[in-house]
């Protein structure tokens, strides 16, 4: 997957922990776990919404776009 | 009514297929060990026995003949018979075995698992296989009754027929496991979306 997420980055920034990034956006631990070492599939646009909200940033800040050496065949 | 989850459907089906799985296994040992007894001592067994009468049972049909001749079974064809119970019931405990596993994970609530997409595909596999393997079984008892039984008026003819609608059955589960794949890719998307 080429789409990275950095949530470690601005958590820190921002001096939050999971537990309570958690809690502010309304999603699982497991859930946010899962986003923060990229294992997601897919992001909901709400989800988003929220973590900027909380996290006082943009979409940017969070999702970075970095090719991969060898790229998977498109469906 | 529940057809998924505890105390469903699904989760009383799996107490008969657990059922049926010991019991297979308890009639196949015994109907094994009875023609490898028979196959080891065949002058001690009742198929050298020649019968008085022979009856046919058929759905909605008796047929009895009576003053029927035998000629000897041979041990061939006793170790042919062990050899077509042990196949015959080793796909059925097969067919059990994967089936059993599906429906524990209905039990679970979680009907598309990725290991449900392999354990159809077995089933599936299996019941092909069965309905071939069926086949040859009752042809090769057709064979022993037309070389073997005499009837005054009537003529035994072997022939082997393929069971059409249990192999077009053994197609359709094959398509169901693909659906189940499709689907198993859909929940894991769906699970990993945050």
């Amino acid at each position: 997957m080429s789409i990275i997420v950095n949530l470690d980055k601005i958590m820190l920034d921002r001096k939050m922990s999971l537990t309570e990034l958690a809690e502010r956006v309304d999603i699982t631990m497991a859930n946010l776990s899962i986003l923060k070492n990229n294992k997601a599939r897919a992001i909901r646009f709400s989800t988003l919404d929220a973590l900027c909200r909380e996290l006082n940033c943009q979409p940017g800040d969070i999702l970075s776009y970095q090719p991969d050496e060898n790229p998977e065949p498109a469906d | 009514m529940r057809y998924l989850g505890k105390k469903s459907v699904a989760s009383w089906i799996h107490r008969v297929l657990g059922f049926l799985w010991y019991a297979f296994w308890v009639i196949g040992i015994l109907l094994a060990g009875w023609q490898l007894f028979t196959g080891i001592f065949p002058e001690k067994s009742l198929t050298n026995l020649p019968p008085a009468s022979l009856q046919i049972q058929t759905p909605g049909l008796d047929i009895k003949f009576e003053g029927v001749t035998a000629a000897i079974v041979s041990q061939r064809f006793l170790w042919l018979t062990l050899f077509s119970t042990v196949v015959v019931f080793a796909v059925y405990l097969y067919v059990l075995y994967n089936l059993r596993r599906v429906f524990a994970t209905l039990v679970a609530g979680n009907p598309f698992a990725r290991e449900n997409v392999s354990s159809i595909r077995r089933i599936g596999g299996a019941v092909i296989t069965g309905a071939v393997v069926r086949s040859l079984v009752q042809t090769a008892f057709g064979l022993f009754f037309a070389q073997n039984v005499a009837i005054p008026g009537v003529d035994f003819t072997a022939k082997l027929t393929l069971d059409f609608v249990t192999l077009f059955l053994g197609f359709v589960i094959l398509v169901l496991a693909e659906i189940f794949r499709m689907g198993s890719e859909l929940k894991e998307e769906q699970d990993l979306t945050v």
